[in-house]
């Protein structure tokens, strides 16, 4: 089902079912057989050269509503952002008419290296300015809301007074942006770090959230300690799918996405993947799904 | 210095250079120690800049076999660090490292076979420009012609190497179980590599005539000049004939008309 006819280019109607994260090996098959999906999100980054790539992306778009999803903005950064990243972020903006623009609640760069991760914040106040006056910035040369997405953490800072939760609702106070809801980081991050997900879900301002990312995660012994590692690399994990249907019982309205990116199975699987969470997501919210929203 | 550049700082050293033992004390030592959870986060830089550079050179790291290249590319992803969030612009200086390898001065076409992978690499993902119609030219005075000076796509690259870097770089593609035997001394060659009407990266072989011919237009030579410098090599050289193939294939995609020198 082509969704240009009926969904303005700006947003996904209400009651989107779940999309899926799509990756450069998929999308070749995408343009050629056309499958059903309600929606995809990529890597902004993979996206802001020229040629082919993004000539595909192109095509992608004229068919299904697409989401970008930066992964190199370091909005936790404590210097200034990176102009001429944001640049090129605006111009795809602008090129692609997304649906959705999302960003990670993390930071990757410092003194002009790339560490390609998401590394994580310490929740203090000093960092909540610096990350508001990125977001700020950022939202307003885009001229539009960007979602600020939850990371997966391995460490936690010894100085770390706030709360994730409570910091991101902070954001959304301060800055106006939206969130976007990853509950498989949420379990990771609680695994690993000690905490009640439950607790974590249920402090998040519900009307901020506009998206809820699902993933798999696998499990490493790291000198005896059990680390969760959040590699997108297999099917949703059942303590996540009961998290998440504690999450859209609050957030009823914000559209799923199921993301994978190491071992990437045949786009079926991901199709499949995004089809349990539309059930899961009916049978957790059922009737009232209108009523809730 | 505010804590949070300090803090910064000190992870930063730890991802890239694995000594934990300046960051450990801002980190919570609750159940693995802060050391182990760093290497958490070196782990995931080495791992996905290994993976970035195996898929920008896939000859190299079939040359080399995977083990070597695995070690070869976390060397280089820790003396190098990425400077743009965009993996694809990453590993520009990979082939400058791989000739500074001392194991590796057995392959020594190697480098040169690097430099091949990354302008291919840069070919396929450097902007987009409009093309030039075939016909551009046509509509030009005959008298001019040889005053124009050309803009070349922003993919377009030519990298000269004194081994037989295109048969190995063939030899080694993924679809080629052919083994063949390939003598190194054959002469230089001179590849052009640019973007199609696609948007994939190609290159071909450049006779001596039209590498000297295509460098003195990258140098904004006039088509006059490249063409005299095109027939030191061959003297039967068509400049004509070949701006038309440049444009057709989408190489040259502007032009300007230099005003005669009085």
């Amino acid at each position: 089902m082509g969704a240009s006819m009926s969904s303005p280019r700006d947003r996904l109607p209400p009651q989107t079912r779940c999309g899926i994260g799509l990756r450069a090996a998929h999308i070749a098959e995408v343009i050629a057989t056309h499958p059903d999906i309600a929606w995809v999100e990529v890597h902004a980054e993979n996206y802001m050269g020229g040629g082919r790539a993004v000539r595909e992306l192109e095509a992608v778009r004229n068919d299904y509503p697409v989401s970008l999803h930066g992964v190199g903005l370091s909005l936790g950064g404590a210097g200034r952002l990176d102009a001429r990243h944001m640049g090129r972020l605006r111009d795809l903006v602008n090129r692609i008419e997304p649906v959705l623009v999302s960003e990670h609640l993390a930071w990757s760069a410092h003194g002009g290296t790339y560490l390609n991760g998401l590394l994580p914040l310490p929740y203090t106040e000093e960092a909540l300015a610096a990350v508001a006056r990125n977001i700020a910035e950022l939202q307003d040369s885009l001229g539009r809301r960007v979602l600020i997405e939850n990371p997966s953490a391995y460490l936690r800072y010894a100085d770390s007074p706030i709360p994730e939760a409570e910091f991101l609702a902070e954001l959304v106070r301060c800055t106006g942006c939206g969130l976007l809801c990853d509950v498989n980081n949420i379990h990771v991050t609680c695994a690993n770090l000690g905490g009640d997900p439950v607790a974590w879900l249920n402090a998040l301002p519900a009307r901020a959230v506009g998206e809820i990312h699902l993933a798999g995660h696998c499990a490493n012994d790291a000198d005896g300690c059990v680390i969760l590692i959040d590699d997108h690399g297999s099917p949703v994990a059942e303590p996540v799918w009961a998290l998440y249907e504690r999450a859209v019982t609050r957030f009823p309205c914000a559209p799923a996405l199921i993301e994978w990116d190491s071992h990437l199975p045949p786009l079926a699987t991901l199709l499949a993947e995004a089809a349990l969470a539309d059930r899961r997501h009916a049978a957790a919210v059922g009737r009232n799904t209108y009523a809730a929203a | 210095m505010p804590q949070l550049d300090e803090l910064q700082a000190t992870v930063r050293r730890a991802v890239l250079s694995g000594d934990a033992s300046r960051g450990a004390s801002a980190i919570d030592g609750d159940g693995l120690p802060p050391a182990g959870r760093l290497q958490i986060y070196r782990n995931h830089y080495l791992i996905t800049l290994t993976e970035a550079l195996a898929a920008t050179f896939p000859v190299v790291a079939r040359l080399v076999g995977e083990r070597c290249f695995d070690g070869l590319a976390r060397e280089f992803s820790v003396l190098s660090p990425p400077r743009t969030p965009c993996l694809f612009e990453y590993g520009g200086n990979f082939p400058i490292y791989l000739a500074a390898v001392p194991t590796l001065h057995a392959l020594p076409y190697l480098p040169d076979v690097a430099r091949l992978e990354w302008a291919i690499n840069a070919a396929r993902h450097a902007p987009d420009a409009p093309a030039l119609p075939a016909a551009a030219l046509t509509r030009l005075p005959a008298a001019c012609l040889s005053s124009l000076t050309f803009t070349l796509h922003p993919s377009t690259r030519i990298v000269v190497s004194r081994y037989p870097i295109d048969r190995i770089w063939r030899a080694h593609q993924p679809d080629n179980d052919a083994r063949e035997r390939i003598a190194l001394g054959q002469g230089r060659v001179r590849l052009l590599i640019h973007r199609d009407a696609e948007g994939d990266a190609v290159w071909r072989l450049l006779p001596r005539a039209e590498f000297l011919f295509l460098r003195a237009l990258r140098a904004v030579r006039t088509l006059g000049e490249a063409w005299e410098r095109a027939q030191e090599a061959d003297a039967e050289f068509d400049g004509g004939r070949t701006v038309a193939g440049l444009i057709g294939a989408g190489v040259l995609i502007d032009y300007d008309l230099v005003q005669p020198k009085p």
